[in-house]
């Protein structure tokens, strides 16, 4: 049986300049008993066909990076091979481990580890030809913001079922003011056309229930109906902005909102920027078109406080030319002094350039930015459809794949100023890209399931999540109502590593007992 | 449906992906470019890698490349530019003007003879791609001789084609600033100075340094965002990957003194905070206005700033200054645009089309940094945008 087993490294070029040290491991896993025998391909190999040749017609576990996936070479290589979808695996050596362990003797041993008992669960387990499941052509819009709107029209006329989530009263999100400027019926005029398409659904946010993973998709009840399934959730929503730190100040909402609603805004106007973080460029343009459509509507005085200029967007160096042509005074500030009585501002700092001090007491309205995050909703939906967060709150897909907004779960797809800061025309791209890849993973062969999925005991689960943790994939999330552990199965890949992590013995892979889990990894 | 025919102008990141984006959906597409290799600019940059990744997007390319390659439904016309455009109701035909290949790529077999034959090492090979003749070639014929297949002849001729296409998709690129064209940064004068984008193929190659070093300069902003040498925008990518850069040089000689000259840090993308906060302890970053680089007695350039907080001139010498030069519009710019009837904005990027806004109409739109500076990853995504909106307007589901 043993030596059936043929291991395959591959590393095309990729940047796996990490501590996996590929000359020590490609040492133990020649040493090793489970493998009979084994391939190294790289980039100095200069006929792979030619060296798989010899082993076609036996059990393959292939170790590669995760490029390798997408542009097709394990599909080619089992095709060439003669192989069926259970007699060859895939593990992802780069992604997976690199994550978890700091030192490299500790990657290699669990690379090794993980790699030989893949192996003999290869071995021992029958080939399971699961049909490719292709996705169901339902998509789950999750926000009705300009982003989640911009998608929708996207997919109208794809012949997709789409349903969309709408937040209560969207606001411009700071970051599109520009973009509503220029049309300011546009949020209305987008829900409008949403409405009228043939194939979406609208419902309101507060009916939404609980996302959840089930075999091959997700499902959501609206209103304590009937749950509607769903194979592809885009996750759209709008950022919120945090309000004023100090009492007495607007944020940049309620500044918009007041622009929008064409209410006076007079006096002298003082935009603090800069102060717990640095603004990027997209608000920072939203900002200069706001200070210009005062200056052009008032004879207020506008002054901007920043750290940085930032001109990186194009047309912003014009834009920055343009009011300070028109009277605005941009302040670079250093030691800012922020003293505020109740909404009596007295605002004092240094010019880092020339050294000189200024003051300004009692401005009529201080405009300090709030942090940017999600709605608290958002935050869960975005928790069980594994998106990790990162500082600021956007949302990372952690993608294996070639686009930004593809996550590594076949269903989930990120969208918008959720992942990133956008202006309108950012939006805009990024949906037609989002469409594009969701249509062409949609038309595409179909994913092979992996037979191997995690599944929890609900009874046994402690709830520790340390599957959680240890997941490469992220793959594991949790049901915070009846606290257990729960895994996204679209986005397993059956590595098996959470159930050797867990305490409580809770996990098994379906269609392998756990017994034979634990004693491939025992056996090490 | 009969099948429709696109024309991807330019070979770069952006060109491969719309023309993988576009053939995967069934649409025929005919890949032009002015280089002898797909790839442009960025196939001969370096990963820039610490113990983690950082994203720099150059594996994306080579990604793309190999793509390309195994594919069978796109035509690649290399060496070649448009020369004439004639769009007439609903017809658009393209005159393409191809000059031979010394190599033909399509019955290269890669053996790698012909690089052992070559006296002059003028041929190279493209990551993912095959073997290209540089302009070193002196055509003694060597390496004609040595090919077991007969791929490489040293026939140059050029010869016009005409092609009936239903869209056209301009992604001709960027050129990177050339800082020769100023004389304060001594750009040309002392190989101790060397540009950004000198510096990515030396990553390319895994040299990292053009001599060694103990300190190393990074100055920002040459060519971008100065007023003086005409080019008022800002190039977007020049912030990360001097950092990048600065960071593998960091991992890879941990005593090398670096230290980071910037005007404002442009702060865009999710990740660049976390970055930023994270290359603060390594190395030194100046918040300063580079004035110039001039050279001294021992042949090191020095470095003369005015340094912000202090407001005083000071001068720095360095064994290694790193101009980060800007994008800037390619030369085929303005001829393209003007052979497709299209706009240039004030920088001279060509103005966005595809949305029916353009006098070219539908048929002609752009991808890439043709249109405005940006990162290996947004050229990814700007494709796929793009291969959309032209698929929509040929009416073909992707």
């Amino acid at each position: 049986m043993s030596d059936s087993i043929v291991a395959v490294l591959c590393d095309q070029q990729c940047s796996s300049r990490g501590p996996l040290q590929a000359a020590n491991l490609t040492k133990r896993l020649a040493k090793s008993s489970t493998v009979g025998k084994l391939i190294i391909l790289d980039k100095a190999c200069q006929d792979p066909e030619k060296k798989l040749k010899n082993v076609a017609g036996q059990k393959i576990l292939f170790g590669g990076c995760p490029y390798l996936e997408e542009s097709g070479f394990y599909s080619l290589a089992a095709e060439k091979l003669g192989l069926g979808p259970g007699e060859m695996l895939v593990t992802d050596v780069k992604s997976s481990i690199l994550d978890l362990y700091d030192s490299p003797e500790a990657i290699e041993e669990k690379l090794v580890g993980r790699l030989e008992s893949l192996g003999r669960l290869l071995a021992d387990s029958t080939a399971v030809k699961d049909q490719p499941v292709k996705l169901k052509r339902n998509v789950l819009i999750f926000g009705s913001g300009y982003s989640g709107l911009k998608a929708a029209l996207e997919l109208s006329g794809e012949k997709l079922s789409v349903d969309v989530v709408e937040t209560e009263d969207p606001p411009l999100a700071p970051g599109c003011l520009t973009e509503g400027l220029g049309s300011p019926g546009l949020i209305e005029e987008l829900t409008e056309r949403v409405r009228a398409g043939e194939h979406v659904a609208v419902f309101p946010h507060r009916q939404m229930g609980p996302i959840r993973n089930v075999e091959k998709g997700f499902t959501v009840s609206f209103g304590g109906g009937e749950p509607r399934e769903y194979g592809t959730v885009i996750f759209a929503p709008e950022r919120r902005e945090a309000p004023a730190e100090e009492i007495g100040a607007w944020n940049l909402s309620q500044l918009y909102k007041r622009i929008q609603e064409h209410q006076p805004i007079k006096g002298r106007i003082v935009f603090v920027l800069d102060r717990r973080s640095e603004m990027p460029p997209e608000v920072i343009q939203d900002i200069l078109t706001a200070a210009r459509v005062i200056k052009e509507r008032s004879h207020a005085e506008v002054w901007i406080l920043l750290k940085q200029i930032r001109v990186a967007l194009p047309g912003l160096q014009e834009l920055y030319d343009l009011t300070r042509e028109m009277g605005v005074i941009f302040v670079k500030y250093q030691n800012l002094r922020l003293h505020n009585e109740f909404g009596d501002f007295d605002i004092a700092g240094e010019d880092p350039q020339t050294g000189a001090s200024f003051r300004i007491s009692n401005p009529d309205r201080v405009i300090i930015p709030g942090a940017g995050g999600l709605s608290a909703s958002a935050l869960k939906a975005a928790e069980t459809l594994g998106l990790r967060l990162l500082g600021g709150q956007y949302t990372q897909p952690y993608s294996l794949w070639r686009l930004a907004n593809e996550s590594n779960h076949p269903g989930v797809l990120v969208c918008g100023s959720a992942r990133g800061n956008m202006d309108g025309d950012g939006v805009a791209a990024d949906a037609a890209s989002m469409v594009q890849a969701l249509k062409a993973r949609m038309n595409r062969e179909g994913i092979t399931p992996v037979e191997h999925i995690a599944s929890v005991d609900a009874d046994k689960c402690a709830y520790c999540l340390t599957c959680v943790r240890v997941c490469p994939y992220h793959a594991m999330g949790k049901n915070v109502e009846e606290r257990v552990a729960q895994p996204i199965t679209t986005a397993c890949q059956g590595c098996g590593i959470c159930a050797a992590e867990c305490p409580a013995e809770a996990i098994t892979l379906r269609n392998l007992s756990q017994d034979s889990v634990l004693a491939a990894m025992q056996a090490l | 449906m009969a099948s429709r025919k696109v024309c991807v102008i330019g070979a770069g990141i952006s060109g491969i992906s719309v023309a993988n984006d576009l053939s995967q959906a069934g649409i025929d597409v005919l890949l032009v470019d002015k280089n002898p290799y797909p790839g442009g600019q960025s196939v001969f940059y370096g990963c820039k890698a610490t113990d983690e990744c950082v994203r720099c997007g150059v594996c994306l390319v080579r990604e793309a490349v190999a793509t390309l390659k195994n594919q069978s439904t796109t035509q690649c016309h290399f060496s070649s530019r448009p020369v004439g455009y004639h769009a007439a109701g609903g017809s658009m035909e393209l005159d393409i003007q191809t000059t031979a290949n010394l190599i033909d790529w399509r019955s290269c077999v890669e053996c790698g003879r012909c690089l052992e034959a070559c006296p002059e090492q003028a041929i190279q090979r493209v990551p993912g791609w095959k073997y290209f003749v540089d302009e070193k070639c002196t055509a003694c014929g060597k390496c004609v001789d040595a090919c077991p297949v007969g791929a490489i002849s040293l026939d140059r001729s050029t010869e016009t084609s005409t092609m009936q296409v239903d869209g056209v998709v301009l992604a001709a690129g960027y050129e990177p600033f050339d800082p020769a064209i100023n004389r304060k940064w001594g750009f040309g004068t002392n190989p101790r100075v060397v540009t950004g984008s000198q510096m990515e193929n030396l990553f390319f190659q895994e040299k990292y340094l053009p001599v060694e070093a103990q300190s190393v300069a990074f100055v920002q902003c040459v060519g971008s965002r100065n007023v003086m040498e005409g080019e008022k925008h800002c190039s977007r990518v020049c912030c990360a990957y001097a950092l990048r850069m600065a960071g593998r040089l960091k991992e890879e000689y941990p005593q090398l003194n670096i230290d980071f000259y910037y005007m404002d840090i442009q702060r865009f993308g999710k990740n660049f905070d976390e970055f930023w906060k994270k290359m603060q302890g390594k190395i030194n970053l100046i918040a300063s206005n580079p004035i110039s680089v001039k050279t001294d007695e021992q042949g090191l350039p020095v470095v003369r700033y005015e340094s912000l907080p202090e407001l005083a001139c000071r001068e720095q010498s360095y064994d290694v200054v790193v101009l980060s030069n800007g994008i800037t519009p390619a030369a085929e710019s303005e001829s393209l645009a003007d052979l497709f009837n299209l706009d240039l904005d004030a920088a001279g990027f060509i103005r966005p089309t595809g949305n029916g806004s353009s006098a070219a109409g539908n048929r002609v739109f752009t991808a890439g940094t043709c249109k405005r500076p940006m990162r290996i990853d947004d050229c990814v995504e700007d494709a796929a945008t793009v291969s959309r909106r032209v698929m929509k307007n040929l009416g073909v589901q992707p």
